[in-house]
């Protein structure tokens, strides 16, 4: 039988008909040209790039300044954002599940050690990150008017982090952990008026079952109400807590002038260039 | 559809308001004073249509600027006298009137009914009252939250239990309740007494090495000798005794939450308390 060629054949579009197309142009709103204008839309009509300012200083950039650190921290949270929900699919809170979880997820679960050993070393390097990018913003002196405020919830952040990791540390629900919160929450029991054994607790009528390491612990000693409080804090509420400050923060150093900058470098383009000659 | 130029054709025209009819206080006086409410609380009256204008209500005009010392400035060197700034006498002397603020008469010729201006103060304890109860609102979520942390209930092991007949323990450091109650029953010539296991640096368990005679916590490395007695390590105190007694079958009973410090290890006796006389 002869063909009859009545319909047109479907043909695949090339990328210069997508880019003419209705789906191309509702997803990206204005052409790709290599126009200083064009470079700034791209980063502004993006909800994700728009963090950014379009434009920022030369020196901003310079690793030697930031050492990147602020940075690396909040891509390492990122990291534990994705790696830590991937964790919680196999994990259980509670006693007697959760150390055998961890066994199964290392052993078993395909990938499953992979997974979480990157949690744990994006989480011992998120805490030397964060520490090494505070001491930056020290030397640079970047703590100061007008940046205060954003050391303050830097301060902040940096509590959450070290809390992260503290309430990370007991889910495996092994004898590091155990004895670590152990440790850890008696400490809060020297807490002044909150604590049960810190000055001025006893005589607020504070004992080993009001005090501030009874509401971290859920009881009286670690067992079963502490490793699920520490899953809610670690997993879902420091998380969130964090992410609000982190937006406050990156905001705050877009209003606040942008990174600090050291005095402006000259590069010998622009010393050079058709301006320096005429001088 | 309405005509635009008369949307209403029952609503009559406004009548201009007519220009001021409030005598305007004297220059001295400054600003006419919104219409005071009738009783205090109340809300006044919404402002009446003949309330002046602040700027064209016929409001007496401040002098003119004092132009005079610039005019010489110009022709002979100025002497470097402060000058006035002449902008600033040239503002208008009353701040805006927010009374005053009433509906221009319609442009166009449309009719219109007055925009109602409620008075500030009005709003300001409208918004003082919203925000109180904000406050109030977010005051005790924050307190629920906050109690919601102490449970009533806890499921915890018992802090006072049995432990069989002091016949059955001998002199030195028995175990047998390390894992299960967190105690060492312990035996000396002063008679029975039970140490909690609890290092008294940040509470990690001690091991009993019994080659040693000692105990030694593993978090920090505390060391204790076989009474319980600091001596090495951070460990700012001997580790506490639990209180002892005979029930009536002769069985002995420990307290976990009763607790006695160095200095009380000798409170008690043969009937009870840090050490059992048997
Ligand atoms: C979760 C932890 C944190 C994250 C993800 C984070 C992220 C960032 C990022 C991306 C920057 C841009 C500049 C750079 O990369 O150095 C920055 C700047 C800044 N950070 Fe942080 N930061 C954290 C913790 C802290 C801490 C602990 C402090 C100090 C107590 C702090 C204080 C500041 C200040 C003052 C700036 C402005 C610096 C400047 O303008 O030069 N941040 N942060
Ligand atoms: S808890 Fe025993 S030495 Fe620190």
């Amino acid at each position: 039988m002869a063909e009859t060629p009545t319909k047109p054949k479907f043909k695949l579009p090339s990328v210069a008909e997508l880019k003419e197309g209705q789906i191309w142009k509702s997803i990206f709103r204005h052409k790709l040209d290599e126009t200083p204008r064009n470079r700034s839309l791209a980063v502004l009509s993006n909800v994700f790039l728009h963090l950014h300012p379009a434009k920022i200083n030369r020196d901003a950039v310079r690793y030697n300044y930031t050492w990147g650190m602020g940075g690396i921290t909040f891509y390492l949270f990122l990291v534990l954002t994705i790696t830590g929900v991937l964790l919680m699919f196999y994990y259980h809170p509670s006693k007697g599940q959760a150390y055998r979880d961890i066994m199964y997820i290392m052993h078993d679960v395909p990938f499953g050690n992979f997974t979480r050993n990157m949690h744990r070393w994006a989480a011992h390097s998120m805490i030397i990150t964060t520490w090494l990018h505070m001491f930056r913003v020290f030397l640079t002196g970047s703590y100061k008017p007008p940046r205060e405020f954003n050391w303050n919830i830097g301060v902040l952040l940096l509590l959450f982090t070290m809390l992260l990791s503290f309430t990370g540390y007991l889910l495996p629900d092994d004898q590091l952990g155990f004895w670590a919160v152990t440790v850890g929450t008696n400490m809060a029991r020297a807490t002044p008026v909150l604590g049960s054994e810190g000055p001025f607790g006893p005589q607020m009528g504070i004992t080993a079952f009001n005090d501030v390491r009874f509401a971290l612990l859920g009881g009286s000693i670690v067992d079963a109400n502490a490793l699920l409080r520490a899953y809610i804090w670690h997993c879902v509420a420091i998380p969130i807590i964090a992410s609000v400050l982190m937006i406050v923060h990156f905001w705050r150093i877009r209003k606040d002038g942008a990174i600090s900058g050291p005095a402006p470098v000259m590069i010998e383009q622009d010393l050079s260039g058709p301006v320096a000659k005429k001088a | 559809m309405a005509d635009e130029k008369n949307p209403d054709p029952n609503r009559p025209a406004m009548p201009k308001p007519p220009m001021p009819a409030m005598p305007t206080p004297p220059a001295a006086a400054g600003m006419p004073k919104p219409p005071t409410p009738a009783a205090p609380g109340m809300p006044p009256p919404p402002p009446a249509p003949a309330m002046p204008a602040a700027p064209a209500g016929g409001m007496p005009k401040p002098p003119a600027a004092p132009a005079a010392p610039a005019a010489p400035a110009a022709a002979t060197p100025a002497p470097a006298a402060p000058k006035p700034a002449p902008a600033a006498p040239a503002a208008p002397a009353n701040p805006v009137n927010p009374a005053a603020l009433k509906p221009q008469p319609p442009k166009s010729g449309v009719s219109a009914e007055p925009v109602k201006v409620e008075d500030p103060a009005v709003l300001s304890r409208r918004r003082d009252f919203v925000w109180h109860g904000v406050a109030g609102m977010l005051t005790l979520g924050a307190v629920a939250f906050g109690r919601f942390f102490f449970p009533r209930s806890l499921f915890e092991p018992r802090t006072s239990f049995t432990i069989g007949y002091p016949s059955d323990y001998g002199f030195g450091v028995d175990t047998k309740f390390q894992s299960t109650q967190r105690i060492w029953v312990c035996r000396n010539s002063q008679g029975l007494f039970v140490i909690l296991a609890v290092c008294t640096h940040l509470g990690c368990t001690p091991d009993w090495l019994s080659t040693e005679g000692l105990f030694k916590c593993p978090c920090h490395g505390s060391v204790y000798d076989s009474e319980g007695k600091n001596f090495a390590g951070p460990a700012p105190m001997p580790m506490r005794r639990c209180d002892v007694r005979l029930d009536a079958s002769g069985r002995i009973v420990v307290d976990t939450l009763k607790l006695y410090e160095v200095g009380k290890f000798n409170d008690g006796g043969p009937a009870g308390g840090a050490y059992l006389a048997v």
